[in-house]
């Protein structure tokens, strides 16, 4: 059968497996990252300087004879909670206030789009330049420059979903059976309006592990001895002809983590 | 039961009164039917006695008494008590009215969720009971579906039920059966009369066609332009209407489905 139909859903299954694998693998190795490590990523062994991969060194190591694979490991759970936090804190704000000014509208409503429009107006990485400046460079003060410059998007999108659904039948009807707005807009709202809800958590996801990253390299993100997969890469620039091991491994996991929550963004879209 | 007394409804982004001072009495345990052509008001008055009217769009005034308590003069939180148990409100498009991602149990007891401290296993218990009142076959099938899983006669058997689970003394009902196929609209107003008369609940029965609530209703006022320009017996109303607005309503109706 040549259903279109059909074959755009199966399109997007395939979309969502590979998605859901990749992120899935991407948070496994975060997660085994946070208690155990095969090396100490920061010892430093000047007998074991630029190995290439090995099975003892699976992503070989850099000139000061660190583990890389085990410098990846803390790397990515920096980058992936850095954007884990700015996703939850950029997305719960943003999220509950374009609810709230979609769904009653009014005043507030106005005042809150304009700020909102102003803020998009600047390109997000200067808004969270800015934040950062005033928090001081680390690893959760990133999170929330990001957030904060990440929540006008989220508003814009969830604004338009609220607005679109509070005057539904069904949302009538339920305040008639006497729910309240909060109740509605949680019970009722909020659950239909997650198809359009999700893929933006999953883009804002990716495009905060993308922002710390160039934060980051550009050395206005994380400082050691903390360190995340963008701050390594810069590191790996420096050795680039000496161990390029370092830069592909670095760049090889922030593809996957970007790569693959898109997809997974992508697949929930028409699922 | 219900009384509204000159009810006037101005949206400030028109001329003309939407409602212009209507009196308008549901007696005790009786079907009143409320008849007129598309914006005519039918709705806006529904919405009035629902409270969902926007009050910074529009200009209500007058009275609507239930029980005795002018819900013009309520603040919203009393509003939801009176939402929740006094009164019961049935629209026209059941698969828009109930909320596609949730199943029809759960929507059904909603109302006891919020106004009662029954347990969850008395809430179903009360909502497989109500099911049961409005015929609906398997109720706890229909407890676990959601609505799309449901015929377009069976959801608004749900949402009648979700009306009638709080035991609410007025149960408003607009159009409650122009979206279902002639069979269907049959049924439901079938179960609506066998409800009024079993339970003693008054309903007032809005639509914008004569034959639904002649087969209703013993009474009928009739709405044009925001007025109501005539009210009385169902029967003399259709052998004998005063008013020519009510005859050409009358003329509109096929004579096949006069008949019936
Ligand atoms: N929110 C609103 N803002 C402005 N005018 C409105 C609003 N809602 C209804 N009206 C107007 O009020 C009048 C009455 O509308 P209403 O919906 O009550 O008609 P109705 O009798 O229910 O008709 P129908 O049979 O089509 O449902 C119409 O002229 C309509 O345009
Ligand atoms: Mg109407």
């Amino acid at each position: 059968m040549s259903d279109p139909k059909v074959k755009k859903a199966k399109k997007h299954n395939i979309l969502l497996i590979a998605g859901a694998a990749l992120t899935l693998a991407v948070l496994l190795f975060t997660f085994v990252g946070a208690f155990y490590t095969p090396r100490d990523p920061d010892a430093m062994n000047a007998a074991e300087k630029l190995l290439p991969p090995t099975l003892n060194h699976l992503f070989g190591t850099d000139k000061f004879g660190r583990d890389i694979f085990s410098r990846v490991m803390k790397g990515t759970l920096s980058t992936v909670s850095t954007a884990l936090l700015t996703v939850l804190a950029g997305g719960g704000v943003g999220i509950l206030a374009g609810a709230v000014t979609g769904y009653f509208g009014g005043k507030a409503d106005a005042v809150l789009t304009r700020l909102g429009d102003t803020v998009t107006a600047f390109p997000a990485v200067l808004t969270a330049l800015l934040v950062v400046s005033l928090l001081g460079p680390g690893g959760w003060q990133v999170a929330i420059a990001l957030a904060v410059a990440f929540i006008p998007s989220f508003m814009r999108v969830s604004r338009v979903s609220f607005a679109g659904q509070r005057r539904l039948p069904y949302v009538i009807s339920a305040r008639l059976q006497g729910a309240s707005h909060a109740g509605v807009m949680l019970r009722h709202i909020l659950p239909n309006t997650l198809p359009s809800l999700l893929p933006a958590l999953t883009i804002g996801f990716s495009n905060a592990v993308l922002a710390e990253a160039g934060m980051s390299y550009l050395g206005i993100g994380v400082t050691p001895p903390d360190a995340s997969l963008g701050y390594m890469l810069s590191e790996a620039q420096g050795m680039l002809a000496l161990a390029p091991w370092y830069a592909v491994s670095c760049g090889a996991v922030l593809l996957a983590a970007v790569l693959g929550v898109g997809l997974l963004g992508e697949g929930l879209k028409d699922a | 039961m219900l009384e509204i007394k000159d009810l006037r409804i101005r949206f400030y982004t028109r001329e003309r009164d939407a409602v212009g001072g209507i009196n308008l009495t549901v007696n005790d345990g009786e079907i009143l039917g409320l008849v007129g052509e598309s914006g005519s008001g039918k709705t806006v008055t529904a919405m009035a006695i629902g409270g969902l009217l926007d009050r910074a769009a529009c200009d209500v005034s007058g009275q609507i008494l239930l029980d005795g308590t002018d819900l013009l003069t309520l603040d919203s939180a009393r509003f939801r008590k009176v939402r929740g148990k006094t009164l019961g409100v049935v629209f026209q498009d059941p698969s828009a009215a109930l909320d596609p991602l949730m199943k029809a149990g759960r929507q059904a007891e909603e109302a006891l969720l919020i106004h009662t401290s029954m347990t969850k296993k008395e809430r179903k218990a009360a909502v497989l009971q109500a099911f049961a009142a409005v015929e609906l076959r398997d109720p706890e099938r229909v407890y676990d579906s959601y609505p799309h899983e449901l015929s377009g006669g069976m959801q608004q058997r749900v949402m009648i039920a979700a009306a009638l689970v709080t035991d609410p003394s007025l149960i408003l009902l607009d159009e409650p059966t122009t979206a279902l196929d002639a069979g269907v609209q049959a049924e439901i107003l079938a179960l609506l009369k066998r409800l009024n008369a079993e339970k003693r609940i008054s309903m007032l029965l809005i639509s914008h066609d004569l034959s639904v609530v002649r087969r209703a209703c013993r009474r009928v006022a009739v709405m044009q332009r925001g007025r109501i320009v005539e009210e009385g017996e169902a029967e003399a109303l259709f052998s004998s209407p005063a008013h020519p607005y009510t005859k050409r309503l009358l003329e509109a109706i096929p004579l096949s489905r006069l008949r019936r």
